[in-house]
């Protein structure tokens, strides 16, 4: 089910449950107004979990979640209310609504299952849309549903408290959702979804280009974080027994808001961590504010003391830690390191890289991309076939990675055709495209930085899944791994490693698809001779023993020369010049073309 | 766009509305108008840095806030001439961005949104707490009003009210329109569109977006001040999110990265609301409706209306 | 010696016996979960005046019935709901005996379930929504005349004055701003008509539309009634009569204020439902003279008797029940008859929690309280309590 082995896994759950049900038993031990807080505790850990899901994930903050707080609160409600009091209290109810009456258990359920069908509304809208304009709409679902919760008054008592709503909740009750809450969010982090939803919140044009559609996986977390949310919505609301929506608006927004990003927005322990802190914050300054005197010193009166202080504890993780006090890692992977052992794979391991059969050829005819009022790219017809590595070349903004850019299906062609074999890339998206298996790597080196080297190799891998199953999948990014020599270095954070080596990390991900080609955006900048000779025999061992076409764009003239069966030389959008690499090197045009465009920069 | 059309527009727009009290006479209709007026300064404004400079900026309203304080306390409790606090608001609304410079310059993306956000907070908590010196959560009243000799400016239905706010509304857009036009303006877009452009070219990130938060908090603040003294009230509602929602609809339904776009919607949007206030069981409803417009745009016309209304008219670069 | 010992420990058991029950019978603590800031506390604030009166006058006598010494812990709801059920809760672990909510339904409502599990008595200082104590619980009672009661009152009134044709304006964003629907069934019954109705928002300043409206009704409606209270109902007056109408207005005990009475010509003429007038030798009068007396200030408000009658029904239930206990007390509560208090004759037997007592129409004449007359509510005219 996830990505991680079984003990991983059943450590990262265990803690957090184990912890739980400590706190609880000692809660309540305790008793009164401790083992109170610490329901409230629980609810409010819960809801930070469910929105972690989403935000962590996706990297999109939501504004909108306590909207399904609200949803869930109010349909649980409804539908527990003693039916006497259903019709003193709202006497305009629908019959089916106004004369059951269900009990807690069955009432949880079918709220939670009702909030989630609303998500799955919401949710089709919104996943299209990208980092900020997807967190204005949050905010815009959070005011419409306290819009249609005060206009529905026949339902809710709009903007009047609604009580009389059965207190089932005890801290047994509150423990077990919280628990299952951070089970569940945990679950998902490293499932696969989860963990291709992470690699587009690293990026997500590579994550495209590496079969991640992302659209889905949003969906999905969605969804599944507002099941959390309405949950934790449900048993506050038969916590309290009367609540109205300004307990679902803005200012328990920010509070819970505050504990997810105090703690870290991506894992389940910085939803812990952030949850503990400002409870804390918050249990101590509430003291505060009536005034009290502390060894002598009298503190004045401040109302507000509790939203001041949180604010101040937010500006300052935000100068100091700006992923959260837990950081970007689960505490079971900070462990790990030490006491999990990775696991190294036989060097005859069954799964190898498999050689490619399929004889089909990559084939852009005339393909042209006008942006507005430029021709980055106009008319230009390449194929490349199997097993063979192709050159492009040109000056500065002859249109090489817009040309490239097109033939992965990244940007689209306006007009002209590609092909490959029967499939017409041209019209395809490009996790689709990385589907079918073309791959590439960028110019700029897009890794998933905060996501570790055999994480990124496996989001590739995971790209054919659910055809294969996780081990397959796992089993294929180690060779690819191995194959370009990072295997040593799996478990370490990609962003850490020097830039030959994401480099080589970049060419293992792309390995792991099976692709049938693979791009390279100047594979060789910045790197030295030596790299250079290295990344020259990869390539070469890529091509005769897998069988890949390549097609490789670089300024570094001696590689391509060395390096490639045929070349192709743009200029000003235009192809000049294809055929073997002796005959292009001496072509005046070429030459021309190179020594004209000196005084020119940029792409 | 090119700067004579834009120009052309504004023209239009403005001897329009320096018209219509001659066509319209009722006390309840102008005020919708200066209403109108005034939130078109907030969203024009709050889109040079949200949609010029790209600073996730969530709390602009607090400027607004603070410009209407600043009236509030300066003329009941320091006896300022109403006249005198109205610009005053600029400047201390201007102040407040450059104590929220620090972090809205090195932070990237959502964290400004988290930080701005709690700044909002922190104001709104102290303008409550501090009841002595702002009327806590009552707020103030009975600020003073304009008037120049005996000439009250609410008399003639308004009309002296009708043209301070036009003037107001006609000097932030002149002075957004050629912000965004001078070379500061454009090196805002390149910071927007391409940060590693901008930085090559020597550009301070951080500095621009200061610069952008400070300009786009002059005239919130003084339409602020121009707004307690208008109403005569001061209350702690600046501050909610119903008024924050309503300003942020109006630039994403504007246009993101016009101006003028702003403009139109947050007259559109006063008047519409308003209208929709008359239907029986739209109180609530009709804020929903704007909120699903906003969606709605996002979804299907990014560029706003002032987008859809560019590519009515093709435009020669 | 054994006879003597023994003899020695009964009488040391006995003489800790009796001081131990003397003990507990001590003191009865209040909960006070009242509104200190906020909107609500210019209501809370002046009943809890009273309140303090009572028990000083009481205490100053050694306690209710000479014994029991009056206690209280004051806790702020700051005029929310919520707080107003972390207040609650706190008394309740605190151990009192009766608990004080705030003057309104809505966070007495939010409090509701907790005393009625915890059995504590709880009583809203002011509010009048009947459903409060209807629904609310067997625990939970109002110290006010109730809306519909009052809306029975000044509908008669406004009918045997030739009004015919009434225009509402309410607010549902809370029960008591909805009273005027009351008022709307009563005149209805009576045969007249009501023929616009208008809703406000609570944080509304702005009343031009709500105005323009009703000054584009022809005829001008006879009556306007609202339930409207600071800073709704100086705002909406203000605006109204500047528009030139004149139509009676009619409000209730919420303009009960020194407000109401400083708007000039505005408010003139406007006559409101109260819970007392202090006629010549009536217990108000007595009351605003003790009020003077303690605080060197005239009372201009009849919140401030409330308070003092509030403790007043405590300390006749307190001594019917013999006892402090949260249970007995509230049924000795349930009980009352005819207590008397500044205000008025307080009944609680027989109701569902919300009292029996007198309601007086008052005008504003010049600036001052006219008492416009004290008529017992007609029965048949004071509609059911309901949700709305």
């Amino acid at each position: 089910m996830t990505v991680l082995s079984w003990r991983h896994f059943f450590i990262s759950i265990a803690m957090p449950v184990l912890l739980i049900l400590c706190f609880a038993i000692v809660a309540h031990f305790i008793g009164g107004s401790i083992e109170r807080s610490s329901i409230v505790f629980f609810i409010s850990l819960t809801v930070v979990a469910g929105i972690g899901v989403y935000s962590g994930n996706s990297g999109i903050l939501s504004f909108g979640h306590l909207s399904f707080m609200a949803l869930g609160a109010y349909a649980s409600a409804i539908l527990t209310l003693p039916v006497q009091m259903k019709k003193l209290m709202l006497p305009n109810l629908p019959d089916f609504l106004g004369s059951t009456q269900l009990d807690f258990f069955p009432a949880m359920i079918v709220s939670t299952l009702f909030v989630m069908l609303v998500a799955v509304f919401i949710g089709l809208l919104i996943s299209r849309l990208d980092g900020s304009a997807a967190t204005i709409a949050t905010l815009a679902l959070l005011v419409i549903v306290h819009g249609i919760i005060i206009g529905a008054r026949d339902y809710t008592r709009g903007s009047q408290t609604f009580f009389g709503v059965p207190r089932e909740t005890d801290i047994w009750i509150a423990g077990a959702v919280c628990a299952f809450a951070l089970v569940a969010s945990r679950i998902f982090r490293d499932s696969v979804p989860g963990l291709k939803l992470r690699s587009s919140r690293e990026d997500a044009i590579s994550a495209r280009s590496n079969g991640v559609g992302i659209r889905n996986e949003r969906l999905l977390a969605w969804v599944l974080s507002a099941g959390l949310v309405a949950l934790a919505g449900i048993i506050l609301g038969h916590y309290l027994g009367a609540f109205s929506p300004k307990k679902f608006y803005f200012v328990d927004t920010f509070a819970l808001l505050a504990m997810l990003i105090v703690g870290g927005m991506s894992t389940m322990t910085g939803a812990v961590v952030g949850a503990i802190v400002i409870t804390l914050v918050t249990e101590v300054l509430r003291r505060l504010e009536g005034g009290i005197e502390v060894f002598g010193i009298q503190f004045p009166e401040v109302f507000g003391m509790t939203q001041i202080g949180i604010g101040l504890v937010i500006l300052f993780v935000m100068f100091k830690r700006p992923d959260g006090l837990a950081g970007l890692r689960e505490f079971d992977e900070k462990l790990s390191l030490r006491f999990l052992k990775p696991e190294r794979p036989a060097k005859s391991s069954a799964a190898q890289l498999p050689v490619l059969k399929d004889k089909a050829a990559l084939v852009a005819d005339s393909i042209s991309k006008y942006f507005v009022g430029v021709k980055a790219v106009d008319g230009v017809s390449i194929d490349i076939n199997p097993g063979e590595i192709v050159g492009l070349i040109g000056p500065n903004g002859s249109g090489k990675t817009t040309l490239l850019n097109m033939l992965s299906a990244v940007t689209p062609a306006t007009s002209g055709l590609i092909q490959m074999g029967s499939h017409t890339i041209s019209s395809l998206t490009s996790d689709r495209a990385a589907k079918l298996g073309i791959a590439r790597t960028y110019q700029n080196i897009r890794l998933f930085s905060t996501l570790s080297v055999k994480q990124n190799v496996l989001v590739a891998a995971l790209s054919k899944w659910p055809r294969i199953n996780i081990r397959e999948a796992m089993a294929r990014s180690d060779a690819a791994m191995e194959w370009m020599g990072i295997e040593n270095k799996a478990l370490l954070v990609a962003g850490n490693l020097s830039y030959g080596d994401q480099r080589r990390v970049e060419i293992a991900r792309a390995l792991a698809l099976e692709p049938k080609y693979l791009f390279l955006d100047e594979p060789a900048a910045g790197m030295n001779r030596v790299e250079t000779d290295s990344l020259m025999d990869a390539l070469n061992e890529i091509r005769s023993q897998l069988n890949i076409g390549l097609l490789i764009v670089d300024h570094d003239l001696p590689l391509i020369m060395r390096l490639c069966d045929r070349v192709v030389v743009l200029n000003e959008g235009q192809c000049i010049a294809r055929g073997k690499p002796e005959a292009i090197q001496k072509d005046p045009i070429v030459v021309e073309a190179y020594l004209g465009r000196n005084k020119q920069t940029g792409d | 766009m090119t700067v004579q059309f834009l120009w052309i527009k504004l023209i239009l727009l403005f001897t329009l509305l320096a018209l219509v009290p001659l066509w319209v006479e009722s006390s309840y209709i102008r005020h919708l108008f200066i209403i109108a007026f005034i939130y078109a300064v907030i969203a024009s404004n709050w889109d040079l840095s949200l949609g010029y400079a790209g600073v996730f900026n969530f709390g602009h309203l607090t400027f607004f806030g603070i410009g209407v304080y600043t009236a509030a306390i300066a003329t009941k409790a320091l006896g300022v001439s109403p006249w005198l606090t109205i610009p005053l608001s600029g400047v201390t609304a201007a102040c407040a961005a450059l104590l929220m410079a620090a972090p809205v310059a090195r932070l990237k993306g959502i964290y400004v949104v988290l930080v701005t956000f709690a700044v909002s907070q922190l104001v709104l908590q102290l303008v409550l707490s501090q009841s002595q010196i702002t009327g806590g959560a009552e707020g103030m009243v009975r600020l003073p009003y304009l008037q120049i000799g005996d000439y009250k400016f609410i008399r003639d239905y308004k009309l002296g009210y009708y043209y301070m706010a036009l003037s107001l509304l006609m000097s932030s857009t002149l002075f957004l329109v050629w912000l965004t036009k001078s070379p500061f303006g454009k090196s805002l877009r390149a910071v927007r569109d391409n940060e590693d452009y901008a930085q090559a070219r020597g550009i301070s990130i951080s500095r621009q977006r200061v610069l952008a938060l400070v300009m786009s908090a002059i005239f919130t603040g003084i339409i602020g001040g121009f707004y307690a003294i208008y109403l005569r009230v001061a209350s702690p509602e600046v501050f909610s999110f119903g008024t924050m929602s309503l300003a942020l609809s109006m630039v994403l339904i504007g246009g993101v990265g016009t101006i003028w776009g702003p403009v139109i919607a947050a007259i559109a949007l006063t008047f519409a609301t308003e209208a929709m206030a008359g239907i029986r069981g739209m109180e609530e409803a009709r804020f929903i409706l704007v909120a699903i417009a906003m969606i709605a745009v996002l979804r299907l016309a990014p560029g706003g209306v002032a987008g859809l209304l560019s590519r009515l008219v093709p435009e020669k670069n | 010696m054994r006879i003597k010992t023994l003899s020695k420990t009964v009488c040391m058991a006995m003489l800790f016996a009796s001081t131990s029950t003397l003990t507990l019978a001590q003191s009865l603590t209040i909960g006070m979960a009242t509104a200190q800031t906020g909107w609500l506390a210019s209501y809370d604030g002046p009943v809890v005046e009273g309140i303090k009166i009572a028990i000083d006058e009481i205490n100053a006598k050694g306690g209710i019935g000479g014994k029991i010494m009056i206690k209280t812990i004051a806790k702020d709801v700051r005029s929310d709901a919520a707080q107003t059920s972390i207040a609650v809760q706190e008394l309740v672990d605190d151990n009192v005996s009766v608990i004080f909510l705030p003057c309104d339904a809505d966070p007495a409502f939010a409090a509701a379930a907790i005393v009625d599990d915890a059995k504590i008595p709880a009583f809203s200082t002011c509010a009048s929504s009947p459903t409060l104590p209807l629904m609310g619980g067997d625990y939970m009672f109002a110290n006010f005349p109730g809306d519909n009661v009052q809306s029975a009152v000044s509908g008669k009134w406004a009918y045997d004055q030739g009004h015919r044709t009434a225009y509402l304006l309410y607010s549902p964003e809370s029960q008591y701003t909805t009273l005027p629907l009351y008022f709307g069934d009563v005149i209805e019954q009576l045969g007249g008509q009501v023929i616009g109705k208008a809703t406000y928002k609570l944080d509304q300043q702005d009343f031009s539309a709500e105005v323009t409206k009703i000054k584009a009704i022809s005829p001008q409606p006879d009556v306007i009634m609202t339930a409207a209270y600071e800073p709704n109902f100086p705002a909406f007056i203000k605006q109204l009569r500047s528009a030139g109408v004149t139509s009676q207005v009619i409000g209730s005990d919420g303009i009960d204020s020194p407000t109401t009475f400083s708007l000039g010509k505005a408010s003139e003429g406007v006559v409101f439902t109260t819970a007392g007038h202090a006629t010549p030798g009536s217990e108000l009068e007595k009351f605003n003279a003790l009020y003077k007396a303690k605080t060197g200030n005239d009372s201009d408000t009849v919140f401030n008797a409330i308070g003092y009658d509030l403790i007043k029904v405590i300390e006749a239930a307190v001594l019917a029940a013999n006892s402090t206990d949260s249970v007995k007390l509230r049924d000795a509560i349930a009980e009352l008859e005819n207590v008397r208090g500044a205000t008025s004759l307080i009944t609680y037997k027989g109701t569902s929690g919300m009292p029996i007592r007198e309601v007086s129409l008052v005008r504003v004449n010049n600036g001052e309280r006219e008492l416009v007359g004290q008529p017992a509510p007609d029965a048949n005219l004071v509609p059911e309590p309901r949700l709305q």
